[in-house]
């Protein structure tokens, strides 16, 4: 403990110079004024801003592309929350309660509490990295295929608490972004599927695209085509721009659990901060129990989700400074970094590089708090944005998601899978399909699949397979209950009122 | 000189912006002596932290760092069907076009023989070879085959109970080594994975038995004794720490496959930067930055050009047909 102490302060003795104070502002900036593009999330905002990084010393260069995730992150946040326009998939949870918050005037306490809950997750996180990592470590590899496929089936089940509205709406929803999924090059035999012979479509189609499109441009088009002067759609800001004492209180318990279930989710290498910051916003509408106002702005459902979708950038570190294995694109590109300055992650690094190690963790918490510090006093200035008169604050929208949409493949094509998908956005929105169990879907779909079709390969066929091992059987046993529950709760309540 | 690279770097960055904004196309022009006159998009067809990538980034890094271009070299990620995407716009959008390049590797040939890909190296302007990949077969240190014959003995008893993990391009090779060994291919048990990473995961919870990718993937873990090498598809041992891998060769299994890494320009690019770039890249191998970046990622620096290169195409690419054909669907 001492020694890790020690190695701890000479990392953050380095980091806490000027020079790379100035580092992490200026990557906390460059991050989130990029991040605030629709469409360009961590993994471009680091790619198209790591030469800035080379030929700076390594810790310099790393702290400058801590700044730049974090910032990114907490960008993409920011558009979810002012104009219903997720930067990428992790943010789309955010735009559920986060929006309504600002259609309320709320927008400066959603930013707000997105920004301290991101803080506090990121500061958690990086605590459980730094002193449990080599323990943690053998929970990323404990999930085999079986696992994957029963936890991505579990968070599933748990999607119809994501929406108000009819179940059935929401199960179609989910089996649109199940479909859409599959399009492209199955992995396991290379054929291809639903592609009509379109090259573009063989990688399938990008999440982030299909977030944008289904969430910003029906948005757009809605307040577009109604009479903005008669009524007007966006409330102007009400009440402080600071969070309350009510809002600090309703805040603190979902930072808590947002943070745990985030770091848990990230440890699992494929899976990424998208899924914790579902299973948070699903934990903290289960919780509220319709004592808050879900799907009219209830705070929990952004404290939950920003915590959550921080706290898995330090849960994927698990995996990557332990075993060197990459859990999702960015933290491959950060694997390509840590090379590139002559850090070989895996099981020896620890042991043969502490220094470093230490160096890249003192990093995150600078990156984290300064993240802090410099949004904060920029919440007055964002939410200024709403005043901007909704004609041309929606036009604006627009032309940034259609930016975004080029720019995550640079090729017209996904400008028509954007309008494409906009107007089917639309259309579930008029006639009351939710959006978001629609996204999980198709985030979750290749994992389900890929896993599934694993599990019985490994299995020789055999579907009992599933119960063999510990986790799996505990895992099929929660996925009974979220299935069942809903059931067995009418059952107890009509047994009760008939004794009474 | 510190700053001013980085302005050069962001001054990159922002170029990249505007011209991939403006969509321009360059074809057809001609090359003065003062080529290259602006700067050289370097296209990594994957996603950013993929081989391609690390290879671009790598390269670019390299190339700016000792100052071997006058302009800048932006890196830019273009994925699509393994290259395929972008392959097939480099050969209709950018003939002729001297300010495009872009890294490729084997899957430009299996593509096209598996009929993913309508284009194939020999559509396009091939620069230069310049590392290969040799794959290696291992499994857990606990695992029960202590060599290449154990596994492949047991794989011929009962393949079903002996997953091996593979992406897709990376079957072939293994399938020779079991057709080799006089077992069937086609009955092989191969669960596909994604990268190096899933596949670790894979061995170490159990899932798969063995598995079979590029060395570079598994270095870190058989050096810290959680994964062991059978064996490793190459003429010669691979260098200490991991000589102790013997080669399929000795083994009785003659199967020596690369996977090779290359720099490719649209078709027609004029013959005066075909050389700039294979003479760029020959000073770039040749700096100690480069052996460095190279040492790190474990690749092997194996320049070609020419037509030395064309032979070792075309003779690689051959036998990857006939092993396709020879071991059916599992290759």
């Amino acid at each position: 403990m001492g020694e890790l102490l020690s190695h701890l302060g000479e990392g953050f003795g380095q980091a806490l110079t000027p020079t790379n104070l100035g580092y992490a502002f200026a990557g906390v900036l460059i991050g989130t004024i990029v991040g605030v593009l629709p469409g360009i999330g961590p993994i471009t905002a680091i790619a198209l801003l790591i030469p800035l990084s080379f030929g700076l010393d390594p810790l310099s260069g790393l702290i400058l592309l801590a700044g730049i995730y974090y910032g990114s992150m907490y960008g993409g946040s920011t558009t979810s929350i002012l104009i219903r326009t997720p930067g990428e998939v992790a943010t789309v949870v955010t735009t559920l309660e986060g929006h309504e918050m600002a259609r309320r005037g709320r927008a400066g306490p959603a930013l707000a509490t997105a920004a301290i809950g991101s803080f506090a997750a990121g500061t958690f996180s990086t605590l459980a990295l730094m002193l449990l990592a080599p323990v943690l470590v053998t929970v990323a590899i404990a999930f085999g295929s079986a696992e994957y496929f029963l936890l991505m089936l579990l968070a599933l089940a748990m999607t119809s608490s994501l929406t108000t509205g009819s179940r059935l709406k929401a199960l179609i929803a989910m089996l649109f972004g199940l479909a859409v999924a599959t399009v492209g090059i199955d992995p396991q035999t290379s054929v291809e599927r639903l592609t009509f012979g379109i090259l573009n479509l063989n990688d399938g189609i990008d999440f982030a695209l299909v977030a944008i499109a289904l969430f910003a441009v029906p948005e757009a088009l809605s307040s577009l085509s109604r009479d903005t002067s008669a009524a007007e759609q966006m409330q102007r800001i009400q009440g402080r721009i600071w969070m309350n004492r009510e809002d600090w209180r309703r805040s603190v318990g979902p930072y808590g659990r947002g943070s745990v279930i985030g770091f848990l989710a990230g440890l699992l290498p494929g899976i990424g901060p998208t899924l914790g910051s579902f299973v948070s916003y699903a934990t903290e509408r289960k919780l509220a129990r319709g004592r808050a106002e879900f799907g009219k702005g209830a705070i929990e459902g952004v404290a939950g989700p920003e915590s959550a979708n921080n706290a898995g950038v330090g849960g994927a570190m698990v995996p990557l400074l332990t075993l060197g294995i990459p859990g999702s694109a960015t933290t491959a590109l950060l694997l390509f970094v840590f090379m590139m300055y002559g850090l070989q992650p895996g099981p020896l690094m620890f042991r043969e590089e502490p220094g470093l190690v230490w160096a890249i963790i003192a990093s995150m918490y600078v990156g984290n708090a300064v993240l802090l510090f410099l949004n904060l006093p920029l919440v007055g200035l964002f939410v200024r944005l709403l005043k901007i008169p909704a004609p041309l604050l929606y036009t604006g929208v627009l032309s940034f998601a259609v930016l975004g949409a080029y720019a995550i493949g640079f090729n017209l094509f996904n400008m028509l899978l954007l309008f494409g998908f906009g107007i089917v956005g639309f259309l579930m929105q008029r006639y009351g399909f939710p959006l978001a169990p629609a996204v999980l879907g198709l985030v979750l779909e290749p994992l389900i699949e890929q896993n599934l079709r694993r599990a019985l390969k490994i299995a020789g066929g055999d579907p009992l397979t599933f119960l063999h091992r510990p986790i799996s059987l505990v895992l099929v046993v929660l996925i009974a209950l979220a299935v069942l529950s809903p059931l067995l709760f009418v059952i107890l309540q009509k047994f009760r009122t008939g004794r009474s | 000189m510190l700053r001013s690279r980085r302005l050069a770097a962001l001054a990159s960055v922002a170029a990249l912006g505007v011209l991939t904004a403006c969509g321009q196309q360059g074809a057809g022009q001609g090359v003065g002596s003062n080529y290259p006159g602006r700067p050289v998009t370097l296209t990594a067809p994957a996603e950013p932290g993929s081989g391609w990538d690390t290879t671009a980034r790598a390269l670019a890094e390299v190339i700016q760092e000792e100052n071997l271009t006058k302009t800048a070299l932006p890196v830019q990620n273009r994925a699509g069907a393994t290259g395929s995407v972008w392959l097939s716009r480099m050969i209709n959008e950018y003939r002729g076009d001297p300010y495009q390049i872009a890294v490729t590797s084997l899957p430009i040939m299996s593509n096209k023989l598996r009929g993913d890909s309508e284009y194939g190296y020999q559509d396009v302007t091939m620069i230069a070879r310049i590392i290969t990949e040799y794959y290696l077969v291992v499994v857990p240190a606990d695992s029960p085959y202590k060599t290449l014959d154990d596994l492949l003995a047991a794989i011929e008893k009962n393949p079903k109970s002996v997953p091996v993990g593979a992406a897709g391009d990376d079957r072939l090779p293994f399938a020779l080594v079991v057709k080799e060994g006089k077992g069937d291919p086609r009955t092989i048990n191969f669960v596909a994975y994604e990268g190096g990473g899933e596949q670790i995961t894979a061995l170490l919870n159990g899932d798969v038995q063995a598995a079979v990718a590029g060395v570079s993937e598994f270095r870190g873990q058989i050096e810290a004794g959680k994964l062991r090498g059978l064996a490793v598809l190459r003429d010669e041992r691979l260098t200490a720490p991991l000589d102790d891998i013997p080669t399929a060769k000795e083994l009785g299994y003659d199967v020596a496959l690369g996977n090779w890494r290359g720099i490719y320009g649209p078709p027609g690019m004029p013959k005066e930067a075909v050389t700039y770039w294979q003479d760029t890249l020959q000073k770039t191998l040749r700096t100690d930055s480069w052996k460095r970046a190279a040492a790190q990622n474990q690749w092997e620096t194996t320049y070609m050009e020419g037509a030395e290169l064309t032979a070792y195409l075309d003779k690689t690419y051959e036998e990857i047909r006939e092993g396709m054909q020879s071991v059916g669907g599992s290759g």
